[in-house]
């Protein structure tokens, strides 16, 4: 299915700097960071709120222009949106007024035939597990099956990169880890380099190879946490608690005694 | 539910009971008029004021203007109010919201209202004669007589005499009202809209004719000879005639002596009229003063005229049913003033 | 499949659930109206209510009959819609027109601000003495001031539809590298589409209630001439019933225009009841 194996790209993020102009203030809200993300790797960002990882993933995906340092994909520097990044947000942003095959249709760039379009449209409806709900309206979704049109919709293109910002923020407690599962099934056929940005903690864990946390104001690098477990994972398992505690004692200094008691 | 079910039926209930306590009179119209003056006729009562109404540019602005009224009517500390108007219409309504007492207008609005229960009737008359009524065309117009009317924009006002003119025009010329096309007007529109030549004629009346003329929006074409006397009665309302008997007879009292003044004092009697209808006086002399009848009462052109207005209302079914048109007018009052 | 299916039945039965609700209403809706017709009906025969102020319903029932008799009901009703007709297609186009490039572009919003802010509040009344002078006293006059009635409404919910896209939708067709020209088709209009329709059906509404205002000066047909005639004759049972033809049709033409936009707009799940 995939024909991007030898073609993906690594991701090379050095020395960026975002500070933003508010009134006669600057506010710095990324300071230095320096990263690189493998063709396939799958990373996740963990941060308080307002800690700048959603504006690391907007720079990535072009929607901000005005940085300082560099982030290249392969060996061009990030000048606007391409098909080769695609993006995912909280909300699913599906358009109301157009059905589910045609709002993935909606991201297909560049010219295609009508038939090429169809194939296309049909595998990703398939792939993110909606098959029989082409003609739906987003109306008639729920939460979790409208967020599966947008994943569906930011792949149509077989990018080499999705940015995940807080996808599965919105839904409940259940769906968001079936969604999780659905994900992981998803990477791992599609081998996108996948770059998740969350504030469940387990979520991070449980999906990425190595967890990146972000301190606050302005947003920094923390740590850089490798998550070497096979996968699917236990989330009651040692090495998954330990490296969960480890995250912890970066936001949470106190109460170390308390999280035996969590799940 | 079932409460809100029982809660109106009850009301309707009782309203049905209610009403059939009352007088059972199925009548539509004018019932209540009739009971309230069954009180209260007393003929030595006076009102505390008396509204007079009237059309723009006749006798009853002139009367006001020289105080006939006040000299009347203030040494029993009587009231005069005046209200004016371009139209009959407007006037009728005045009557049956009980605005009015006594008015002067056409006669086909009068009638109309008379015989659809407006609870009005005529005592008097303040104009009449085959010179009040005119044809009037575009000022450069080729039109030269009603023929020429075919195919042409004609205004009228509708409800008022102009409208039985203009059928009566059309007939003499053996054309129907489908060959012309009419376009309802107020007065003082038809005088602007010949003048903007967006109307190719119009059929007006005193004092409009005269305006026109004078700010040369228009020709004459003809009058009314041969085909319409213009009747223009003095209306009171039932009501007002009913407690008030007396008055009447000295209202019109003040109009005839009115009527004299205009007749001594022509020239007076048209500055007056002049500033009112701001044109010039030797146009309103020669356009309404001379051409003004020197007394109020009703002739026998004036009721024949009446008799010929209400057949053409009844036989165009703008009057519905049959009407009496000789209860229009009644001359007892002119005959105690000892003016007829 | 399965699921699918079980989804689109459960919504197929609430739909059924909804509309015999809302006929169950209509037997309760009535009882007021009803009510209200014979109490009056009642107040007339005897005499509380002067019949050359307000006819009775039998009177203004009879009026009605004789006018549908005599052809001149419908008549006037077909002019009058036609005249309606043209000027709110002139207000609309303009209006939709308009509402686009004031919605879209800044510039086009400033340079048309203080015009339109001038214009705007003038009453339609009283445009007509002016409509006169300039177009005379034909149609154009007439079907001017429904244009001119129909547009306002329809101009300002365009604009406002066209403002409130959700910046999200942009930033989505931003991503996907549409131009503006897609953006506009797409994302945009779609978007502002039940704004558009509301203004719409404002609109026509308007124009309906403006044509008796524009057939009040020199006309001599259409439904406002004819309560405006009647009226001058004295004859209030046939003003009556003009008056409520005009309100019958302001009711159908406007149902209609819902039955249209639920069609249209099905996705839009808020308006949807």
């Amino acid at each position: 299915m995939n024909t991007k194996d030898s073609n993906h790209l690594p991701l090379i993020i050095k020395k960026l700097h975002k500070s933003y102009k508010i009134d006669s203030d600057t506010v710095d809200v990324l300071e230095d960071i320096n990263l690189t993300v493998r063709p396939g790797e799958f990373i996740s960002i963990v941060g308080a709120s307002g800690c700048g990882k959603s504006t690391l993933l907007r720079l990535i995906i072009g929607l901000e222009k005005n940085y300082q340092g560099q982030i290249l994909h392969g060996d061009k520097p990030i000048k606007g949106p391409s098909s080769d990044r695609g993006m995912v947000f909280q909300q699913a942003r599906l358009f109301p007024w157009l059905t589910v095959e045609k709002n993935i249709e909606f991201g297909i760039v560049g010219k295609l035939s009508e038939v090429e379009k169809t194939k296309i449209i049909e595998e990703h409806i398939e792939l993110v597990g909606l098959k029989g709900f082409e003609k739906a309206y987003p109306h008639q979704l729920s939460g979790g099956m409208q967020q599966r049109v947008s994943i569906a919709r930011a792949l149509v293109n077989r990018p080499d990169v999705l940015l995940l910002d807080e996808p599965f923020g919105a839904l409940d407690a259940l769906t968001r880890i079936n969604m999780q599962q659905e994900i992981l099934r998803i990477w791992q056929a599609e081998k996108t380099t996948m770059i998740l940005v969350t504030h469940d903690i387990d979520e991070a864990i449980y999906l990425g190879d190595r967890v990146l946390v972000i301190s606050n104001r302005p947003g920094k690098i923390k740590k850089n946490i490798p998550v070497e477990l096979s996968r699917p994972r236990e989330r009651s398992d040692y090495d998954f608690v330990r490296i969960r505690k480890e995250i912890y004692r970066e936001f949470f200094t106190q109460e170390e005694k308390n999280l035996e008691y969590f799940i | 539910m079932k409460r809100i079910i029982s809660l109106v039926l009850v009301t309707i209930l009782g309203i049905v009971l209610f009403s059939g306590c009352g007088t059972n009179e199925i009548v539509a119209k004018d019932s209540k008029v009739s009971r309230q003056t069954k009180e209260t006729s007393n003929s030595a009562a006076k009102p505390e004021v008396i509204r007079i109404g009237s059309i723009i540019g006749t006798i009853s602005t002139i009367a006001k203007e020289q105080g006939f009224f006040e000299e009347e009517f203030n040494k029993d500390g009587i009231k005069v109010e005046y209200q004016s108007f371009t139209s009959g219409p407007p006037i009728t309504e005045a009557f049956i919201s009980n605005k009015l007492d006594i008015a002067t207008y056409g006669d086909q609005p009068a009638i109309v209202a008379a015989a659809n229960g407006a609870g009005v009737k005529a005592v008097g008359s303040f104009t009449g004669g085959y010179d009040k009524l005119a044809l009037v065309a575009q000022i450069d117009s080729d039109i030269k007589s009603p023929k020429d009317l075919k195919g042409k924009k004609v205004g009228i006002t509708v409800g008022t005499v102009v409208q039985h003119m203009l059928y009566l025009y059309l007939d003499s010329a053996g054309l129907k009202p489908e060959d012309v096309s009419i376009v309802n007007l107020q007065p003082n529109d038809l005088i602007t809209a010949l003048a903007a030549k967006n109307i190719d004629a119009a059929v007006t009346v005193e004092p409009f004719t005269t305006v026109i003329l004078a700010k040369k929006a228009g020709k004459q074409i003809s009058d009314s000879t041969g085909l319409k006397y213009m009747a223009g009665p003095i209306v009171a309302s039932n009501d007002f005639i009913t407690k008030y008997p007396e008055i009447i007879n000295r209202l019109l009292k003040a109009y005839d002596k009115a009527k004299k003044w205009e007749e001594q004092n022509k020239d007076k009697a048209s500055e007056i009229l002049a500033k009112e209808l701001n044109i010039p006086k030797e146009v309103v002399l020669a356009g309404i003063i001379s051409k003004d009848t020197d007394n109020v009462k009703i002739t026998e052109d004036v009721s024949k005229a009446f008799e010929q207005t209400y057949q053409f209302l009844r036989s165009s079914n703008f009057i519905k049913k049959d009407y009496d048109i000789k209860s229009f007018y009644d001359v007892q009052f002119l005959k105690a003033a000892g003016l007829q | 499949m399965a699921e699918a299916k079980s989804i689109y039945g459960n919504q197929l039965r609430s739909k059924q659930i909804k509309i015999l609700t809302k006929l169950s209403h209509y037997p309760a809706a009535l009882i007021v109206p009803i009510v209200i017709l014979i109490f009056w009906e009642i107040m007339s025969r005897n005499g509380y209510v002067k019949a050359l102020i307000l006819p009775a319903p039998s009177g203004i029932l009879d009026a009605y009959i004789e006018l549908i008799k005599s052809g001149r009901l419908f008549d006037n009703l077909l002019i009058s819609i036609f005249r309606v007709a043209q000027g709110y297609v002139v207000g609309a186009v303009l209006g939709v027109a308009v509402g686009i490039l004031i919605g879209l572009f800044k510039r086009v919003e400033i340079a048309f601000s203080i015009v339109l802010g001038f214009l705007r509040p003038i009453p339609i009344i009283a445009w007509m003495p002016v409509l006169i002078l300039w177009m005379g006293i034909d149609e154009g006059s007439k079907v001017a001031v429904i244009a001119i009635g129909s547009f306002w409404p329809i101009l300002i919910n365009v604009v406002s539809g066209i403002r409130s896209v959700d910046d999200k939708y942009l930033e989505v067709a931003y991503i996907f590298e549409k131009n503006k020209i897609q953006i506009l088709l797409k994302i945009v209009l779609p978007s502002a589409l039940p704004s558009i329709f509301t203004g719409l059906r404002v609109g026509i509404g308007i124009a309906w209630m403006c044509v008796v205002g524009a057939e009040l000066i020199a006309s001599a047909s259409g439904i406002g001439y004819l309560i405006m005639s009647s009226r001058e004759m004295l004859q209030p049972d046939i003003m009556f019933a003009g008056v409520f033809s005009i309100g019958l049709i302001g009711l159908l033409i406007d149902s209609s225009l819902r039955i249209i936009e639920k069609r249209l707009l099905k996705w839009n799940s808020n308006a949807n009841s």
